[in-house]
């Protein structure tokens, strides 16, 4: 009886190792090939990265995660590996509240450039007008 | 009225304006009117109204922002284009009809006399006075009591957006300007760049259209992130270069 809970959760262990490794390389590989495509930017993903190199270890040795938590003082392993998640999650949502900052002003002063333009032109227009009337 | 010896001021009213198709056309008339020494620039904010056509039938002159920035966008574009237009003093007006005209030449005068960079128009509240809820009045009372203590000067009305710039607070303003809740804010980022403010009071009218965006259960809420806001800005790293 007890011998077959512990199979039963070591296939399960194994099983769920080989996803962790292949979502963890797939993600890696997956954020490479959008930064080598120009379709997400290196200074925006690196913290994506750097999550990938942390978790992957993480994936193919569990016992890291066993033998790390008693320095935290954590009794329940995967708790480090959710702390662990969490941080990292934490980390990026705030990096881009930054990022969305900056470009909420960046094109705040886009459009006031564009409305002053947009007056400078309709005038220079209404004065070309009014010198072509003047001509002709 | 006189108002000869206000004409080589070269002074600009801002009216930032969004969606105030009902008023703005009265404001333009009003400021033509009763404060002829400026030029009326209207600010349209994104409107999706007739704001725009309805100003420049008054008279004004108007610029389009592609969409809604919020107030502090609005009026810093207004700042923007004084500033390149060789305007010396902004004067900046709601246009929901509160600010009445015949102010201006109050809240420019200690600009225009050199004593200060910039002047808000307080309000008074009078005994029978219908241009603010119960709710607006107690939430400016305590941001006024904050911000006087942060910039250690009493002011008694500091969300009021009727307000004027002098040249140095102009050029100022162009560059710097809040974006969350520029009232209160401005007042104390002005403070910490060195530049002197002053309050002078005025009556303000009932609005004629539109809605205070401070309303009864979104003032207390109002209050703490103006708070939030002004208390930052107080500590906040005021560009160097930016200094009188």
């Amino acid at each position: 009886m007890m011998a077959a809970e512990v199979d039963l959760a070591n296939r399960y262990g194994a099983v769920l190792q080989v996803l962790g490794i292949v979502v963890t390389v797939t993600f890696f590989l997956a954020v490479c090939h959008l930064i080598r495509r120009g379709k997400l930017n290196v200074r925006y993903s690196l913290l994506w990265l750097i999550m990938t190199v942390v978790f992957l270890p993480l994936a193919i040795r569990k016992d890291i995660i066993d033998r790390l938590s008693p320095y935290f003082g954590i009794h329940n392993p995967p708790f480090l590996l959710f702390l662990l998640a969490f941080l990292f999650l934490l980390a990026i949502v705030f990096h881009f509240s930054a990022v969305l900052t900056e470009l909420m002003a960046r094109s705040t002063a886009l459009a006031q450039e564009l409305a002053l333009v947009k007056k400078d032109l309709a005038e220079a227009c209404q004065r070309l007008g009014r010198a072509d009337d003047a001509e002709s | 009225m006189r108002s000869r010896d206000l004409e080589g001021e070269r002074i600009l009213a801002v009216v930032p304006a969004y969606n105030e198709e009902a008023t703005v056309a009265e404001v333009v008339r009003d400021l033509a009117a009763r404060a002829s020494y400026a030029r009326v620039l209207v600010v349209d904010d994104g409107s999706t109204d007739r704001t725009a056509e309805a100003a420049a039938e008054a008279g004004a002159e108007v610029l389009r922002m592609p969409f809604n920035l919020g107030i502090g966008g609005a009026v810093q574009a207004g700042f923007k284009y004084a500033l390149e237009r060789g305007y010396r003093i902004a004067v900046q007006v709601d246009a929901d009809g509160q600010h009445d005209a015949v102010w201006v030449r109050r809240i420019v005068a200690p600009i225009v006399a050199g004593r200060a960079d910039s002047v808000v128009g307080a309000r008074l509240y009078g005994p029978s006075d219908a241009s603010s809820t119960r709710a607006r009045r107690l939430a400016t009372l305590v941001l006024s009591r904050i911000v006087s203590l942060l910039v250690r000067q009493r002011f008694t009305d500091v969300t009021s957006g009727f307000r004027a710039l002098g040249p140095r607070a102009l050029a100022f303003a162009a560059r710097n300007y809040p974006a969350d809740y520029p009232e209160p804010e401005s007042l104390v980022l002005m403070h910490r760049a060195g530049f002197t403010v002053a309050e002078v009071p005025i009556r303000m009218r009932a609005r004629q259209g539109g809605r205070s965006s401070i309303r009864l259960f979104g003032a207390a809420y109002y209050v703490l992130k103006v708070l939030v806001a002004v208390t930052l800005e107080a500590t906040k790293k005021v560009p160097k270069e930016s200094r009188p």
